[in-house]
């Protein structure tokens, strides 16, 4: 081998090296129940999807009320891989608390402990990990009691008898599979309900379009009642009872996309069931900081159900102010209800 | 009495002979194979599921194989030369986003957001169609790359939020029917298979593109401009995706961000099934619209036929097999007959 550039590439290899352990060496590791002692630097991970919209404006809220540095970043897909390559890079970059959404629930406690041992603190939003895991908290909607309230709703409006109709996103997210099983629960409370039909993969639009509208048209006279549990599902259905005005088939969609909220305003749908991105990504970053200033999460909790309600025509006007208000109150007592102080 | 017997057996076996010809003609054209395989497919969805046949799901079935086959051309425009454009999906995303952010932010009329949905799509195409002649790179790689340039532009510009005010009379396209059963789209998706028809069985543009993907080189040496003829086709890809892009706006009554992420499977698998070779210089426009309806009877179908969810995929997949098993098998045969 040439000699000259064996020494280059010698040299070069020292250097990195050295950089590499430098930028590690002297700042000490945080562990749980510590004060840390370099300032916060936080990321909030979601995904491009209108879901995760105010997940943004909840971060740079939070930084400039506390002015501390903390970015949102968002992965085109649902896919743990992308989050990973996200984490990968902002981490030698100097961030040191995450809050995350769980690309997926066994996948995401390999880079929680991974992070963890690296003394970045980890709090999932939006969405569980399967336990045992090493994220101090997670903040999210618990989403098998919200689809079971919308589909007692459905079922109420239905007057407790008929067929019903459950749309649900991508079967590889596990949310789907949890609010299947809650729905198909309620269901099974109701003798006098039935089951129709489990139509899924429906978070995309040409998957949606290929799949509800026909079913519904085909079927229309057996339906009686429908529920889905996943945005672009409820946008696609809320679209299709609007252009049959339809006057009978009782459904609720989730989150609050104009079209949904529209069809409900012209009473075309019964409701939507909300959710509280805001809060999740904010309370997120709020205990990620009170775990960096050596606050430890009480024994026995760690799930934080961040809310939800039906939005039907009586909320439309005052739909935000409620989550606004839900979420402030979860503020007033979330350092007491769910945080030891640091021990003196 | 016997001269007469003959003349009449030989008219017959003439005759026997011609109706033979033509229908081996037939048979060797792949989109009857696949147009076959439709047929046979929805006769059967129609005797063994609920409402197949009502008007209401003819109508919705209509508008989304209107779609699918509209970007199934734009794909199919790029086939013909051999190429591929992975980017169809990303540039239908951009198109529907200018046009929702035109309607939003600007209230701009019906006709000039049209035309800038189609504009959008035609330069996204254009600037795929540019970087493959200058620089000789493959159109797999230069539309990959652009692919991710197109969301980029997307999801920089709406971060992921859909721009939800459309008016109501632009979602006619999507929405509005005729007799009830008939969606405007699926005249739209004539229309523009009218129009391919015409330019490739009719123009000299036409002609140049199929020898252009039939054999470049010898294109080239016959005087065909081939760098014109697959900046062309780029273009055109684009535009139709665009429009795909202004439809689906149309269709929704929103313009999301998503739209076009599951296109790309989707663009390749119609006008393949129909027959258009991946190899280039050969294609069916009346295969591609074939392939349109068969992936929305099997996507629709699964549903109506209350497959498990959890194996839809894998029934999916099966009958698309088998729906080109059959054409090949077809093609096999015919062309076995035609060397006895």
């Amino acid at each position: 081998m040439n000699k000259k550039k064996f020494l280059v590439g010698l040299l070069a290899f020292v250097f990195v090296a050295a950089g590499v352990f430098a930028g590690g060496a002297g700042e000490k590791v945080w562990a749980p129940g510590t004060k840390a002692s370099t300032p916060d630097k936080f990321a909030a991970i979601g995904v491009i999807h209108p879901y995760f919209y105010p997940m943004e404006g909840a971060v740079k809220d939070y930084a400039s009320n506390t002015a501390t540095q903390a970015i949102y970043q968002a992965t085109k897909d649902f896919d743990m891989g992308e989050e990973n390559t996200i984490i990968d890079g902002l981490t030698p970059q100097g961030y040191n608390g995450f809050a995350l959404w769980p690309g997926h629930p066994y996948s995401v406690n390999v880079t929680i402990t991974a992070l963890k041992k690296a003394g970045i603190p980890v709090i999932l939003i939006a969405g569980q990990a399967k336990l045992p895991t090493d994220a101090q908290l997670c903040i999210a909607t618990d989403v098998a009691a919200s689809a079971a309230e919308g589909a007692r709703q459905v079922i109420k409006a239905m007057g407790d008898k008929g067929n019903f109709v459950d749309i649900l996103g991508m079967l590889s997210d596990p949310n789907t599979l949890i609010r299947k099983a809650a729905i198909e629960k309620v269901i099974s409370e109701h003798p006098n309900v039935k089951l129709l039909d489990t139509i899924s993969d429906t978070d995309a639009f040409e998957a949606a379009t290929s799949k509800i509208p026909p079913f519904f048209a085909a079927r229309w006279d057996e339906i009686d009642g429908a529920q889905t549990t996943a945005y672009v599902a409820a946008v696609v259905t809320s679209q299709y009872l609007t252009e049959r005005k339809n006057d009978r088939v009782k459904f609720v969609g989730i989150d609050e996309d104009q079209k949904v909220l529209d069809a409900i305003r012209d009473g075309y749908i019964l409701g939507t069931m909300t959710q509280s991105p805001y809060a999740q990504a904010y309370l997120g970053l709020t205990g990620l900081h009170l775990l960096r200033q050596g606050y430890t999460v009480k024994p026995g909790k760690y799930f934080i159900d961040s809310g939800y309600f039906l939005l039907d025509k009586s909320k439309l006007d005052s739909w935000q102010d409620i989550i606004k208000a839900n979420a402030q109150q979860m503020a007033k007592i979330f350092v007491a209800d769910y945080f030891n102080p640091p021990s003196k | 009495m016997v001269g007469e017997h003959s003349a009449v057996a030989h008219e017959q076996s003439g005759l026997r002979k011609a109706v033979d010809r033509t229908l081996k003609g037939l048979m060797l054209q792949s989109s009857l194979g696949v147009g076959g395989v439709t047929v046979i497919f929805a006769v059967v969805l129609a005797l063994f599921t609920q409402g197949f046949m009502t008007s209401g799901n003819v109508f919705n079935m209509s508008r989304t194989f209107s779609l699918w086959i509209i970007v199934g051309f734009s794909q199919m425009m790029v086939l013909t030369v051999g190429q591929m454009n992975l980017s169809a999906g990303a540039i239908g995303g951009l198109a529907a986003v200018t046009v929702g952010g035109m309607f939003q932010n600007l209230g701009s009329p019906d006709w000039l957001v049209i035309l800038a949905g189609l504009g959008v799509g035609a330069a996204c195409g254009a600037f795929n169609g540019l970087f493959i002649v200058l620089t000789g790179i493959d159109a797999f790689i230069v539309t990959l790359a652009s692919t991710s340039i197109f969301l980029g532009i997307n999801y920089g510009w709406t971060h992921g939020m859909p721009f939800s005010t459309v008016p109501a009379a632009f979602q006619f396209m999507g929405a509005g029917s005729v007799l009830n059963t008939i969606p405007i789209m699926f005249f739209i998706m004539v229309f523009v298979a009218l129009v391919l028809y015409f330019v490739f069985r009719h123009t000299v543009f036409g002609r140049r593109v199929l020898a252009v993907g039939g054999n470049q080189e010898a294109a080239v040496l016959s005087g065909i401009n081939a760098k014109w003829m697959i900046f062309s086709v780029h273009t055109l890809s684009g535009l139709l995706a665009g429009l795909g892009g202004v439809l689906f706006v149309s269709r929704l009554g929103a313009a999301h961000p998503s739209i076009g992420s599951d296109w790309l499977l989707l663009s390749f698998a119609v006008p393949v099934i129909g027959g258009t070779s991946l190899k280039g210089g050969d294609t069916s426009i009346l295969g591609v619209v074939f392939g349109g309806v068969l992936m929305t009877l099997i996507t629709t179908g699964l549903v109506l036929l209350n497959v498990d969810p959890f194996l839809e995929q894998l029934f999916l997949g099966v009958l698309l097999l088998l729906a080109v098993i059959v054409d090949r098998a077809r093609t096999v045969y015919v062309r076995g007959r035609a060397f006895e």
